[in-house]
């Protein structure tokens, strides 16, 4: 991120701020999706960190963490979006519209619609910590940090969020390819 | 699936993910309409943040005349010359006052010190103080390293994970405290319903003994968050007859707080059928 840029938009140059929101846009909008799940309410969402970001940017002492402070700002937006639209309301059609890919390197069902239906059974909590961590690469210290709380905190949620993706992954696995012992007892 | 190939496998699913397209433009232009009527807020600290200054950085000519102190000057097999103070700085009359001043604070500090606590400082520790009197304290969290589970299978829409096991590191107040912690916690997930209900310990083993935890229930879920209650860890070795009872904070943001209490004057549980 450009810090001049920062520094600008710091100093009221509405300019500027078009030039950083419009840079900034798809990615904070990648975030709020893989939280929320909803296109629109990712839209609502976006918009909405991006004012705050123009409301509180001269609170900002150090330009270089500017990133950080705006992922801070889009998760407790996305928080309060939450709250006012509850339900997980992904789009299915666009999720299936897509041909499955091939089987991983694994070599297991893990496909892109498990995980999608695991992600919906996801606590907000536990959506955001993942999406920290694997879409946005951060450690659970940074991850903690974004979100104010601790290490620990983090690393729990992370542990029950990954547990219930793998529960997905795998409970849909064994409908599609039943266990040798579930085959005999079925006899 | 292991820990790792299911790391591996959320970390490619996320980046390659895809999404619908964000609407950039018209999403930037509704907030640019927004924009004139939003006031920017001000620091709320109206001075400047005090920043530490870089070092001056050392003269680069050769004129050491010009400035004092001078950096160490390149020998080239020649004795320096040594430019600035000359003599030493020890001096015995200093020297003989600074240490009538420290020995007047030391024993002013003693003297000012509760004579009911010159027996020690720590009650419950040591010879004189009253052993009932619970010792409060507090552990304020560092960090943790987990290294993974024993056990994990799958029944219907339900995980269950034996054995995950963490090593805690907590800095304690009570240095009886101070040891190697360890946190095993076996819990069920229940994928439909967001649900986790684990049943942990949380031990800490010390050159002089142990402390082991009485397992606690937790549960987690999207409204409840981490409610994990009390803990109660019963001393062993040379902490035999001694509890600590902590209250655990639901976020483990702030210390774990609580006291050391002789176990005896913990009240028992409620008898079976007791309807009083």
């Amino acid at each position: 991120m450009d810090q001049d840029l920062v520094v600008r938009v710091q100093q009221g140059d509405q300019r500027a701020f078009e030039a950083l929101a419009t840079a900034d846009y798809p990615r904070l909008h990648r975030v709020a999706y893989s939280v929320l799940g909803d296109p629109a309410s990712a839209e609502d969402a976006t918009q909405q960190a991006l004012l705050d970001i123009w409301r509180d940017i001269r609170r900002l002492r150090d330009p270089s963490k500017y990133e950080a402070w705006a992922y801070r700002l889009l998760v407790r937006v996305c928080y309060a979006e939450a709250k006012r639209r509850p339900q997980w309301t992904s789009s299915d059609d666009l999720m299936l519209a897509d041909e499955p890919r091939a089987a991983d390197a694994y070599g297991v069902v893990a496909d892109r619609d498990q995980l999608e239906r695991g992600l919906r059974h996801l606590s907000m909590d536990h959506r955001v910590v993942l999406a920290l961590r694997h879409l946005l690469g951060m450690t659970p210290d940074e991850v903690a940090a974004t979100l104010g709380t601790s290490r620990w905190t983090v690393y729990k949620r992370l542990r029950a969020a990954t547990e219930a993706m793998r529960a997905a992954l795998e409970t849909d696995a064994r409908t599609v390819t039943p266990t040798a012992d579930r085959q005999e007892a079925l006899r | 699936m292991n820990d790792e190939q299911m790391q591996s496998l959320l970390d490619t699913w996320y980046r390659e993910r895809e999404i619908p397209r964000p609407k950039v433009q018209t999403g930037v232009a509704s907030v640019m309409a927004n924009v004139p009527q939003t006031r920017q807020r001000g620091r709320w600290w109206p001075l400047p943040a005090f920043h530490r200054k870089t070092k001056a950085k050392p003269p680069t000519t050769n004129d050491m005349t010009k400035y004092e102190p001078s950096p160490i000057p390149a020998t080239n097999g020649h004795a320096p010359t040594v430019i600035g103070r000359t003599q030493t700085m020890f001096s015995p009359a200093k020297t003989i006052i600074a240490g009538a001043l420290v020995f007047g604070l030391s024993a002013a500090f003693l003297v000012a010190q509760p004579f009911d606590r010159l027996g020690g400082g720590v009650p419950g520790a040591e010879e004189g103080a009253d052993p009932a009197a619970p010792v409060e304290v507090t552990a304020t969290f560092r960090d943790i390293e987990c290294e993974g589970y024993d056990s994990s299978d799958v029944v219907g829409r339900v995980v269950r994970i034996y054995g995950d096991t963490c090593t805690v590191d907590n800095e304690w107040s009570d240095p009886r405290l101070e040891g190697t912690e360890t946190y095993i916690d076996n819990h069920v997930v229940f994928a439909d319903s967001r649900l986790t209900i684990g049943h942990y310990v949380h031990n800490i083993v010390t050159d002089d003994g142990a402390w082991r935890m009485r397992p606690q229930f937790r549960i987690e879920s999207s409204g409840l968050k981490n409610f994990s209650g009390t803990w109660v860890l019963d001393g062993e070795g040379a902490y035999e007859g001694l509890s600590v009872v902590l209250a655990k904070d639901e976020l483990d943001s702030v210390p774990l707080t609580g006291y050391i209490i002789s176990t005896d004057l913990l009240p028992p549980p409620p008898e079976e059928g007791s309807t009083k």
